[in-house]
């Protein structure tokens, strides 16, 4: 008898990479998409409304069970649904759904951002001539739909910061202009912040006197939130 | 390595610790706190820092005993040694000694199925466990427990489970932890008296116990150790049989539909109940 072959059969049939043999193995393919689906589900609600509303159940379920034979690599079960959304992006599942990575996307940032792990440091006056940079737990993104008002029918660039608000003790997304977005891309420790604007302006031809204080004021309000540190 | 005193310096009834209860554990006189707690390290390594100050006060005050979910000690592959030195970097941080996980396997060539999947049980499948605990062990610097799992599905099997369990702890060298509501589950599910297979089992190797709640499947036709219900009463009779027998610590899992812990500290008096009768007993 070789061990290994028959664990391989059997988990070949619990992850419907085989067809199930006895009933008492179809107790653990259902257990297995059971939690999968638990998981992914509850990551992405708004996906699953949108699978539900169209119809998509069984593709759904073709797409876990897919997941489930070769992708679901970590022993942290929450970082099961950023796997999953990696697994679609090379895959043809739900080519219907132009705006799928958005969606996906958009939906785990509120957990990834939720889990951060370190205190933010301690608050100090914020100063243009400090060196600041993006948090590593804001999440700073392009979009193509407009995610935050779940409208996905027409294509709509956006760009969303998203952060955790310790006044309200919840995550926040906000839509930014497509400069702030891009300034806090380009933004590094190397140099200041004044340093940095003047770079940027620069780069990007426009007029340091005209959005200087505009931009000292917005970056004073993120550095109170944290989401420049 | 020493095994006599394993668990030893735990004593009384533990609760597996979960995210909900932590908004309600307060150190004063007059809040309830179990006497030791268990924590998953797969739902703690990464928790967020509204979590984090929260459990380093707990493990200040109360003793942690950790148990695993996915180390799949039956598995094909050796424990990756990115997640062991995050596991061991876990439990010295937190000063955790006792460790355990199960028989069985969770993932296979590095794909997790996150659910405990039965192995067969054969001699070979023995030799192969007891190198991964021991690799785990000498990783950890730690000896492990083991515990019986529920199963729905029997592998191909040249040995019978308590047969399969005791060698494996000998081999092995590991402690068992011995889950009564794993053994209710299965002796209903395979058709076998509880109590004559607890019989059979090498009692003197079990660390502690677990005691936790399950449910009849319609669908399936089995009974499902879900982790979801309270604590059933053939399990707490289960409970009590062993708890006649060894000198040992038990304590409550649940993972799903978790209630507030003020409720699941009524069944925590019941055990205690239980318990307490038992060092009476003594």
């Amino acid at each position: 008898m070789d061990e290994r072959k028959e664990q391989k059969s059997f988990i070949d049939q619990v992850k419907g990479k085989k067809k199930i043999q006895k009933s008492s193995i179809g107790v653990y393919k259902y257990l297995v998409h059971h939690s999968f689906f638990e998981v992914i589900t509850n990551a992405y609600p708004e996906f699953y409304t949108i699978v539900k509303n169209k119809k998509l159940e069984k593709e759904f379920d073709k797409s876990i069970f897919k997941f489930m034979q070769k992708s679901a690599l970590s022993p942290y079960i929450w970082k099961m649904p950023n796997e999953y959304r990696k697994f679609l992006k090379k895959t043809n599942y739900f080519k219907n759904l132009p705006y799928l990575q958005d969606l996906l996307y958009f939906e785990y940032s509120e957990l990834f951002i939720f889990m951060q792990k370190n205190r933010l440091k301690k608050h100090y006056k914020f100063r243009m001539g400090n060196k600041y940079k993006l948090s590593k737990y804001a999440s700073l993104k392009k979009y193509n739909y407009d995610v935050v008002n779940k409208v996905f029918n027409k294509k709509n660039q956006c760009f969303i910061l998203g952060y955790f608000d310790n006044e309200t003790d919840d995550v926040v997304y906000r839509p930014i202009d497509k400069l702030l977005y891009h300034f806090l891309k380009f933004i590094d420790k190397k140099e200041s912040l004044k340093v940095n604007l003047r770079l940027f302006f620069k780069q990007n031809n426009l007029s340091y006197k005209e959005y200087a204080e505009v931009f000292k004021n917005v970056l004073n309000e993120l550095y109170s939130k944290k989401v420049i540190v | 390595m020493d095994l006599t005193n394993f668990m030893k310096s735990i004593k009384g009834c533990g609760l597996g610790l979960r995210t909900e209860f932590l908004k309600d554990i307060h150190f004063d006189t007059k809040s309830f706190s179990p006497d030791w707690w268990e924590v998953t390290p797969e739902n703690w390594i990464d928790m967020p820092i509204w979590y984090r100050e929260k459990f380093e006060e707990i493990s200040e005050h109360t003793p942690f005993v950790a148990h695993g979910v996915s180390l799949s000690l039956g598995s094909n592959k050796r424990p990756k040694k990115k997640y062991l030195k995050e596991l061991k970097s876990f439990l010295d941080t937190y000063n955790i000694k006792y460790y355990s996980e199960h028989i069985s396997y969770s993932s296979y060539d590095n794909v997790q199925a996150h659910e405990l999947l039965p192995v067969p049980l054969t001699k070979k499948m023995i030799h192969l466990m007891s190198d991964n605990i021991k690799y785990v062990e000498d990783f950890l610097g730690r000896n492990i427990s083991i515990e019986n799992a529920s199963y729905y599905h029997a592998e191909s099997s040249k040995l019978t489970e308590s047969d399969f369990i005791n060698e494996l702890l000998h081999q092995s060298g590991a402690k068992l932890l011995l889950d009564v509501n794993n053994v209710y589950v299965n002796s209903i599910n395979h058709s076998y008296d509880p109590k004559k297979f607890l019989k059979s089992l090498d009692l003197d190797k079990v660390s502690y116990i677990h005691v936790a709640g399950h449910y009849f499947d319609e669908e399936v036709q089995m009974i499902i150790d879900s982790h979801g219900t309270p604590v059933n009463n053939e399990t707490w009779d289960l409970l009590q049989y062993t708890l006649d027998k060894i000198d040992v610590s038990p304590m409550i899992e649940r993972d799903n539909n978790i209630p507030t812990l003020k409720v699941i500290e009524k069944e925590y008096k019941k055990m205690k109940k239980i318990y307490d009768k038992r060092v009476s007993h003594g």
